[in-house]
């Protein structure tokens, strides 16, 4: 793709791997998956479940 | 500065928290490309191929930042340029920072040119990734 056109309409920001939204604050987790602030509210209670 | 790692810890895991600067005016859509998610992306996928753990890959951001410190110092015409296969030379640099005209630099003008396209007596590349 010519980067100029990807200059229009293109959010920056980073991929949320879990509700593939782009979000600029992100977590990195062990595995190395990105999710956002959101997802890994969730991904924390699953972990509280796991423990 | 693109943006900032800071480490977190949730549910007992430590947590690497990337927070990304204003996006909304430029300044993470670099000459209209998603620098910070593609690199993001490079460094994770090579993280992930080489079996980093993860306190190694936190060692890596540094050298992340530092790469994409590095990369946003080209113009968006000499960024458009390297896409296409054709880095831009000296006199194209000059030619489009003149607007379009054909000018001798003054010895000032000369070093404030990015390096790799200062004129240098020996012909030496001093623009190599050290990474």
């Amino acid at each position: 793709m010519n980067p100029l056109e990807m200059e229009m309409g293109m959010p920056g920001g980073f991929h949320c791997g879990s509700c593939d939204r782009s979000k600029d604050d992100v977590f990195v987790l062990p595995d190395g998956s990105v999710v956002c602030g959101d997802c890994v509210d969730l991904w924390e209670r699953d972990r509280g479940k796991q423990n | 500065m693109l943006g900032e790692f800071e480490t977190v810890e949730i549910a007992g895991e430590r947590l690497v928290r990337v927070r990304l600067f204003d996006s909304r005016y430029g300044v993470a859509n670099l000459h209209g490309r998603r620098w910070p998610f593609c690199v993001f992306d490079e460094v994770t996928t090579e993280a992930v191929a080489l079996r980093l753990s993860f306190d190694l890959w936190r060692d890596v951001a540094p050298c992340w930042m530092g790469r994409v410190q590095k990369r946003v110092k080209l113009s968006p015409v000499e960024a458009l340029m390297q896409e296409c296969g054709a880095p831009m030379t000296r006199d194209e640099y000059i030619f489009w920072n003149s607007l379009g005209k054909n000018t001798k630099l003054a010895p000032e003008e000369e070093a404030g040119l990015p390096p790799r396209f200062q004129e240098r007596s020996n012909g030496d590349s001093t623009d190599e990734d050290p990474t």
